[in-house]
């Protein structure tokens, strides 16, 4: 019995020794470089034109401007109109007056020389959303016909955001 | 069977996911498009004396003063000389003669309300005359180029105002 507690020790005792004399060999060094770049930062402005005379607007007649600028990357940028804006066909918008809603204007939204945007569809929500030919600029203009404009203030919500495809 | 059933379904979803572009860090802006009524204009012209002496006046003195007003918004104001003929291209400068004897003539002048002359610029062209720019007070004055002898006489003044749309 004496001999088997000794026996058992010396096992023991060989087994720390082996513990405390391992190594490691082939050591392969690997290397990942987080990049924390900078967050994007967009910023969009809808300037009204002043001096809108009510009555008769001819057709293509420029009513806002719209800019969109970026700081932190040079996304795509792609512009629709707000989800409270009744919509037409494509990029028409019709507004409502703010004093009469039976005052009625309708308005697109096109690049600043009055050319359609590419659009793309099939995005969340489904909606279609323009970008944008310098990736910045776009105007809001009458529709491209005549028009009788009753006196009224008429808004007019657009969205920006970062394409992401 | 299992395998390729699941092995289907994990490329469709892939697929799906290849096509769903999506747009973030979305801003909203809004404007409000403004249409005001059509302002009515309402335009005086004033003589600066009830009467005047028949006398040699020295250059820029003020015989008339007008106001053009806008009844609503603040529209870019222009006038013109209301005659049709002997008007300097410029726009701004006239010759009136006398009622009683068109040989007596005044030479005139618009000028701003702080007395300078008013300048029109090349475009401000409108059915073959110059339109001279009021600034927003809407006042302008009239006054001799010159100096001028005036001869005893009446002198009708007449201007014509209306909303510059560039």
């Amino acid at each position: 019995m004496k001999h088997q507690k000794t026996l058992l020790a010396v096992l023991l005792t060989m087994s720390c020794i082996t513990a405390h004399a391992a190594s490691v060999a082939d050591v392969t060094p690997a290397t990942a470089t987080v990049d924390f770049s900078q967050a994007m930062t967009l910023t969009h402005t809808l300037t009204p034109l002043s001096n809108l005379q009510a009555g008769a607007v001819t057709a293509d007649t420029k009513l806002a401007d719209g800019k969109i600028t970026v700081t932190g990357g040079t996304p795509t940028i792609a512009i629709k109109a707000s989800s409270s804006m009744q919509t037409g066909t494509m990029n028409a918008v019709i507004l409502k007056g703010n004093n009469d809603p039976s005052h009625t204007l309708d308005v697109s939204f096109v690049n600043p020389d009055g050319t359609g945007m590419a659009a793309d569809t099939g995005v969340a929500g489904g909606a279609v959303w323009f970008m944008p030919f310098d990736n910045e600029n776009y105007i809001i203009q009458s529709a491209s016909r005549e028009q009788t404009v009753a006196a009224d203030q008429y808004d007019i919500s657009m969205d920006a955001g970062i394409w992401n495809n | 069977m299992f395998i390729k059933t699941f092995l289907g379904c994990a490329i469709f979803v892939c697929l799906v996911n290849a096509h769903a572009a999506t747009v973030t860090n979305v801003t909203t802006a809004t404007a409000t498009l403004n249409f005001n009524a059509n302002p009515t204009l309402t335009h005086t012209l004033t003589p600066a004396q009830s009467t005047f002496e028949a006398k040699t006046y020295p250059a820029g003195t003020v015989f008339a003063n007008g106001l053009v007003k806008a009844s609503v918004g603040n529209p870019d104001i222009a006038i013109v000389w209301h005659y049709d003929a002997e008007e300097d291209p410029g726009g701004i400068d006239a010759i009136v003669h006398g009622t009683n004897d068109p040989s007596h003539t005044i030479n005139l002048q618009f000028h701003n309300s702080d007395g300078s002359i008013i300048n029109v610029p090349a475009d401000h062209l409108f059915n073959g005359k110059y339109w001279a720019p009021l600034k927003a007070d809407g006042i302008y004055t009239i006054e001799n180029e010159q100096d001028v002898t005036i001869a005893a006489d009446e002198y009708v003044v007449s201007v014509d105002a209306g909303i510059w749309n560039s």
